[in-house]
Parts: C-alpha cells; structure tokens; sequence
C-alpha cells in the first residue's frame, strides 16, 4: 500500500486526531478520550478536543450524535465511563476522581433557559453568588448591565420575553465568573429573525466577558459564524476539530463535507496532488492516491455564459439577492450545484461554461 | 348573590379592569357551583342569627374559647407535623434510588385509605386502657399506661391519617419539576443538600401550601378521631351540643366560629402564594432526571420509610385483623349480606359524589387559574369555605333545608351526594388549580389559532392536559366520600347503609369484631383507588 493513501486515510480516520499534549493551564478545557455509553441515542466515544481560554467551541452534529451528552459530561451532570476531562489544568472526571457540578465553576445555559420561576431577575442572577470574593450587588448589577437588563432586576421570569429570558440565563452563569460557560442549543427557542441578532449579542457578551464557552448546536450556520473553533460530531464521535473556516474548506471526512455546507461530490481517481475527474484534472490540498470522492463547494464552481456548443447548460436558478444557486447538467449526466454572485441573470437551458476555482478536497472511496 | 348578578358583577370587573372577559357560560357554571357550596353556610347563619345575641353569649364563655384554642393547637401541630413527614417521603421516594421505591410510594400513600375513626379505635384498642398493650405488659407490673386520650391521641392519629394529602400533592409537584432547574443550581456552586432547600423546596412551595391546606382543612373538620378520642375540638363540641341539648342555635353558632377560622386559613394561604407562574416555559421535553444516590443514607431512610408505614398502616390494620379473629374465634356471625348492600351503598354514593365534584369544580378551576381577579379569588374561598363546616354541620343544614324546602328531597340519594360535593369540592378544585397553573395558557391560545373554537379547546387540549388533575381529583373525592361518617350518618336515607355507619354503629355500640369487617372491606376499595391515582401519576 502506498504510504501517501495511508497518511490520506488516517488524516480522514475519525478518532485518529492528535492534539498536542499540554501543560496544566494552557488550555481552559480538555478532554482526553473521554467516553460514556447509553443504551439508545447520545453515546459519547472517546471524544477528544481541547479549547484555550477566552476561545468560543461550538459542538456541531445531528441530534443525537452525543453532543448534549458531551456537554453533560463536562457540566458533571453525567459520569464518564473512561477517560479524563479537565477544566482550567484540573482533572474534574478521570479515573478515580469525579468533581460535582457544584465544584466545577461551570456556567450552564439550558435549552429552556430554566430560570428559577420563584425568583425576580436578580435574584437570579444572585443565586451563584453566595461564595463570591468581590461585592455580590455590584457584580449583579454588572452582568446585568453586560447583558442589557438593568432595569428589569425586580421582574419575575414569566414576565419577561424569551431574548430576555436568554440574557438573565447568561447572566446567571457569567456572574460566579466561571471558567467556562457551556449553552446547550441556547438559541433554538427563538424565532429566526431574532436568533441571529441575540447570536450576535451573545457572543459580544462572552467576548467581552472574556468567557471560554462551549456551544451544542445542530446548526451550521449558527456554529460556523459563532465561534473560534468547531468540534463536528457524529455518531459520538468527533471527526474534526478546527476553525469555522477549516471546517469547510478542508473538511476531515467526507460525511462532515456533506453535514457542513452545501457540496458537490465526484466521483475520481487521486495520482497524488492532483485528481482526474469528469470536471478534467483538478489540484487537491492533500495527497491523495486512487478512487476518490472530490469535493467540490458550489461557490468553488464559477459559472459564465457560453456559446451553444458548450456541453454543459442551466438546469434551474435560486435566486436569494446576496447570491443565488445554479443548478447544472454536465454533458447531461452529472449535475452540480454552483453559487455565483447576483450580478449575471442566468435562465434554464442556458449553455455555460464552468470553472473550478483552487485546490479541492477529495476522499478516498471507502466502500 | 344569584347567578345572573355574579356573572354580571364578573364581567363588569373585567371591563374595569381591561382584562379578558370569561366566556359567560364559564362564568355562569362557576357562579352556581359557588351559590350551591354557599347554601349549607348561608342557612348556617339564619340558624345561628335567629338565636340573637343569646346565642352569640353563650359562645364566649371560657369554655368556648378554650374549645377554639384546642382546635387550633391541634391543626397546627397536626399540619407541621404532615409536613414533616411528607416532603422527606415524597423525596425519597420520587428522585432518589430508595430500595423498593415503587412500593414505598404506595404504601406510604395507603393510610389515606385509613378513615380517622378506624385508626382512632385501633388506637385505642391497642394503646387504651384494657387494650392489646396493656394486656401484653400486665405481666410485668404495669398497671397503667399514659392516657392516650385527649390531645397526642388527637394529634398522633391525625397526623398520621391526613400527612398522604400532603404527600400526594408533594409528589405530583415533585414529578413535575424540570431537572434543568436543578442542575443549573449545581452548576451555580451549589451542593446537592443547599439545591434541596433554595430551589426544590421554594418550587414545592405551592404543592405544600395545597396540601397543607388540605390536612388543615381536614383536621378542622374531622370528627371521627375527636370524638372517639375524647379530643374537645370544634366539631365534638358542636356534636355534644346538638346532641345533648338539641340546641341548634348553639351548634349553629359555633359552627360559625369554625368557619371563621377555616376562613383565616385561606387567607393565610392566599398571602403566601408567590407571584410566580408555576407553569413550564418553552416547548422542551421534559427529562427525567436520574435518581440521586443516597449511599450509606439508604438505611435511615428505609428505616424512617418503614416507621411511617408499620405506625400509620401496618399497625391499625393489624389491630383491626386481631380484632377480626378475636370475633370469628368468639363465635360471630358475620352478617354478609348485610355486609355486601352496605359495600354496594358506598361505591354508589362514593362515585356518585366523585364524578359531581370533579364535574362542579372544573369550571371554578379554570376560573380561579385562567381568570384570577378579586371575584375569582372571592369565589375560590368561598368554594374552599364547604371544607371548613363540619360534616355534622351541613348535614345539619341540609336536613333543616329538605325538610322545609326542599321535602322531595329529603333524606334521598341525591342531597346525600350533594352533601359529599359541599364537603369534597376544595379537594378537587385544589388538584385541578395545581394543574392547571401547570399548563401553560400559551398552549390554549396556540389551540385557539388553530382554529379552534373555545369550546373546542376546552375538548381537545384543555381537558386532555387536566386528565392526570381530573382523576386525582375524582379518585380523591371518591376516598374521602367512601371514609366520610357524620354526614352519612345523618342524611342518608333511611335503610341506606353504607360500610362507614356500619363501621360507627358497632364500635359506638363496643361490638369491636363486628366493625373489623366493613373496616377492612373499606381499607380493600379505598386501596384499589390509590392503586388507580398512583399509576395514573406515574405514566403522566
């Protein structure tokens, strides 16, 4: 076998990321093959990834790919049944030992905000403040400030909007100044048009509040433009570990290609750093020997108009303002999606012709 | 106040006020429920006023006041007591992995199928002079043993037959509370124990306070266990009265004195109420969370488990089984089939009055919860009001009533049954009020925008979320009817005995074996119920 196809697979091989070892307080959050098995959905199989302080991790994945269950794990709500987590350079889980959620100064966002319904906003907000070293009222009235809701102290949380809702459940975490703030798909309760304004405002907060956070979302789009680094999921198990913008442009396997962003997937043969394809021969970022599957991004297809003789014609146009979708037949066997700017009006049976911009990624056919 | 004029004085608030409007038809069936639960009160008061101020003389006597001052004495304690004893129960036997907790939940609800009189007398007949303990101890030199008469007994008893209300209503608010809630106080620095009393329990707060109202309640009204313990509270003192002087008037006013107290109760309640809205917010799914280890603590808590049960079940129901096989050995004859119309009797009127009530209290309910305002809050306390009047009291009215207004009626089924509604509604309506405050308004009105008329919603959401509230509240009622004794006693129509009066009339008569029967017959049907309520709560 030839050892470039080896050094392909084990770069797609889900488990088989290495992240550097560290020393005690370099990262804020670690965990080191950390499993947990259940009988039906969630699992968790050795996960493993590791997040500086002050960073934003959003943990991506289908329901039920174990991400919740991850994020239990490192809140202490759930035990792992091996490997170690540490918070801030401390074993809070490992062999032998297991720190309570109480002790692990974790700032937990729920789904449902779960404020207490017997308590006013600041009452809330005070409630994880009863061992804190600074002035309790002033920091009450600070993180209120961070969030927005001065003003709003005496309110109970019945009476207030779910954007607000959201805000005192953050500033409920962030008050005990936690090493880590965790949000379990803190913006599915809120209607888009919102979501991404309180997305916004919540990650204005925690940078400001120079919080470490872990996010568990099912949305792409939420996790790529939140955060400085995305975990994907799937499974219960984390196949890769990168910025937003290495998620999807050099997507570690092929079904984390298809989970994040919209693609285009060929059929080829790898002779290296190049691929032959239907599209002709193509550069790739990796080496990569033998049957392939190439990815390629729509956005990554330029499109232009052409003359009739060209083999390859519009199939049907989304247009969405900002850019619209090209759907393409290709000598009228392989069709392909491309994005283009808006500026050109493009029809179907349109002939045009087709480009492919920069390097592509491309995976070894496993079956 | 007629019906007309409440519906009209409901709605004249609600344009006051800007608030939504009740549908008039609720309003209308709420407004009759509240003038029929005012009836017995309403005669109550011309009895006693038709005395003057005689009448009015007579209750400030010394020995009056010290009759209020016990009755207080005993609700109190018997209350704290319940507490006491309920919420660690409901605790352990809902979030933690206490040994065998499926059978613990149930054993420790069952003395609520337990009527206070049986318990009472199987009090005595072990506890009391000439009783199982004595005779065991004669041996030894003792001669007599503290007198089990008067308060403890009261107390003792009491506490011990009433803490389930407590109990049940705990646990229900317990099966409903989001885990998330606690977590997040763990996460917040919390330990397990600090989670316990700064947010479980404010949560129960409101499940504690219904409950709690409800073993008040009883214990203001019960007559059984005083009587038979010889407790001078309200209700034997008022017995007496009637009874010994067949002075109305008197009974009448002291009647009224009681139902001032329960009133003071009320309003205590209705100022501890929080301002919050105990309803889940948002659309997730509710999680069970995982029972919590208790570790080495499993021994004392299955040892407190177990005490709870062998004093307020495993005892008086063995008392009763001795007593049963001293009579069979002394050569009683059972009479069956005395014994079988009398078990028939009860399950008629019992489910009779269960399914009434249930029917009678949802719209006050749905009022009360969907509605609140100073008219709603006023109809509630009245409605809770018919808990206060003793059993013997609003027999007493009725049996006035039928025979001058209503003759048709007298001493038949039906004003039996509405005897049992006055008496039963505050129980229903408190597990209906509980359910509802716990279902959000949000899924009516998504309902609504469906395309639902209101009627419609009240069909296939209203009522479908209440179900759980209806049946525990049905199943409620038809226990109390079933253990109910002074109301039966009186207005029941001739012939028409039931397993209570049977069971009052062979211990009042010292024919201990003759009540062990109807007493275990009772215990039999009263624990199907709870079998019935329990697996209900469980599957919600």
């Amino acid at each position: 076998m030839n050892v470039s196809l080896v050094f392909a697979q084990l770069l797609s091989k889900p488990t088989g990321i290495r992240l550097p070892r560290s020393e005690p307080g370099e990262w804020s959050l670690e965990l080191r093959e950390v499993s947990k098995q259940f009988k039906d959905v969630g699992a968790a199989r050795r996960v493993s990834f590791c997040l500086r302080k002050g960073q934003l991790l959003a943990l991506l994945g289908p329901s039920g790919c174990g991400k919740t269950t991850t994020l239990r794990l490192i809140a202490g709500f759930e035990e792992p049944d091996a490997g170690e987590i540490l918070i801030g350079g401390r074993l809070v889980a490992g062999p032998g030992v297991f720190v309570p959620p109480e002790r692990r100064r974790v700032g937990m966002v729920f789904q449902e905000y779960a404020l207490f319904p017997h308590l006013t906003v600041a009452d809330n907000v005070r409630f994880g403040l009863r061992h804190y070293a600074g002035e309790t009222e002033k920091r009450v009235r600070e993180v209120l400030e961070l969030v927005g809701l001065l003003g709003l102290e005496k309110r109970m949380p019945h009476e207030l909007s779910g954007g607000q809702q959201q805000r005192v459940a953050l500033a409920r975490a962030l008050a005990p100044e936690p090493d880590l703030i965790l949000l379990d798909e803190p913006f599915s309760n809120l209607d888009a048009g919102l979501r991404v304004r309180v997305r916004a405002e919540v990650r204005t907060i925690l940078k400001e509040a120079e919080a470490t956070a872990v996010f568990v979302t099912h949305d792409q789009e939420e996790a790529l433009s939140l955060v400085d680094q995305v975990a994907v999921m799937m499974d219960g198990v984390v196949h890769q570990v990168a910025s937003p913008r290495e998620v999807y442009y050099q997507p570690a396997t092929r079904a984390v290609a298809a989970f994040v962003g919209d693609s285009n997937f060929l059929p080829g043969i790898g002779h290296g750093r190049w691929v032959e394809c239907e599209l002709g021969r193509l550069d790739t970022q990796v080496e990569v020997w033998g049957p392939v599957d190439v990815l390629i991004r729509p956005e990554h297809i330029d499109v232009r108009p052409a003359s009739q003789a060209s083999s390859c014609r519009v199939r049907e146009v989304t247009f969405f303002g900002h850019d619209q979708l090209i759907g393409l037949d290709f000598q009228q066997r392989l069709h392909l999606d491309a994005r283009a700017g808006p500026a050109y009006q493009f029809f179907p049976g349109q002939p045009v012709e087709i480009r492919v911009l920069g390097p592509v990624m491309a995976y070894p056919r496993t079956s | 106040m007629r019906p007309w004029q409440q519906s009209f004085v409901l709605e004249r608030w609600a344009r006051a006020t800007g608030a939504r409007r009740p549908p008039s038809v609720l309003a209308w069936a709420a407004a009759t429920v509240v003038v029929l639960m005012l009836l017995p009160l309403l005669y109550l008061v011309v009895r006693a006023t038709e005395s003057g101020f005689a009448g009015l003389a007579t209750i400030l006597q010394p020995r009056t006041l010290r009759v209020l001052g016990n009755s207080v004495l005993l609700t109190a304690v018997v209350t704290l007591a319940s507490a006491v004893v309920a919420v660690p129960v409901a605790w352990l036997t809902v979030r933690t992995d206490l040994p065998a907790r499926r059978l613990w939940s149930v054993l420790t609800a069952l003395p609520l199928t337990i009527p206070s009189y049986v318990g009472a007398f199987a009090l005595i007949a072990f506890f009391g002079p000439r009783g199982m303990l004595q005779e065991w101890l004669a041996p030894f030199g003792v001669q007599r043993l503290p007198e089990i008469y008067g308060f403890v007994g009261a107390a003792y008893a009491l506490t011990l037959f009433t803490y389930p209300y407590l109990l049940l209503t705990v646990r229900a608010g317990l099966l409903r509370l989001d885990p998330a809630l606690e977590e997040v106080a763990r996460s917040l620095g919390e330990s397990r124990r600090r989670v316990f009393w700064r947010v479980t329990l404010p949560w129960l707060r409101p499940a504690i306070a219904a409950g709690a109202l409800l073993v008040a309640l009883y214990v203001l009204s019960d007559f059984g266990a005083v009587a038979l313990l010889r407790f001078n509270s309200f209700t034997r003192a008022i017995y007496l009265a009637y009874r010994s002087s067949f002075d109305r008037s008197l009974a009448a006013w002291l009647s009224l004195l009681l139902v001032l107290l329960t009133l003071l109760i009320l309003i205590a309640e209705q100022y501890t109420q929080t301002q919050a809205r105990y309803y889940r917010q948002g659309t997730g799914v509710s999680r069970r969370p995982q029972p919590i280890r208790l570790g080495r603590w499993r021994w004392p808590a299955l040892a407190f488990c177990a005490t709870i049960v062998g004093l307020a079940l495993v005892a008086p129901v063995s008392v009763v089984l001795i007593w049963l096989v001293r009579g069979v050995r002394a050569g009683n004859i059972l009479d069956l089939a005395t014994l079988e119309r009398a078990a028939l009797h009860t399950a008629v009127a019992a489910g009779l009055a269960a399914f009434t009530t249930v029917l009678a209290a949802l719209p006050v309910a749905y009022l009360v919860v969907r509605y609140p305002g100073r008219w709603t809050g006023l109809a509630e306390r009245a409605a809770y009001v018919g808990h206060g009047l003793p059993g013997i009291v609003v027999a007493l009215s009725l049996v006035f009533f039928g025979a001058n207004y209503a003759i048709p009626l007298y001493q038949t089924l039906p004003m039996l049954v509405f005897a049992y509604g006055v008496l039963f509604l505050p129980q229903a309506l408190g597990v209906l009020r509980s359910n509802l405050m716990q279902n959000s308004p949000r899924l009516e009105e998504a309902a609504r925008s469906l395309g639902l008329s209101p009627l419609g919603v009240w069909w296939r959401v209203t009522l479908p979320l209440l179900r759980p509230g209806l049946l525990a509240g049905a199943a409620l009622v038809f226990l109390t009817t079933a253990k109910e004794l002074p109301a039966t006693l009186l207005l029941a129509p001739t012939g028409f005995d039931t397993l209570a009066t049977r069971i009052w009339s062979a211990a009042t008569e010292g024919f201990f074996a003759r009540a062990a029967v109807p007493a275990l017959l009772l215990l039999v049907v009263s624990g199907l119920s709870l079998f019935l309520l329990l697996s209900q709560e469980e599957s919600v």
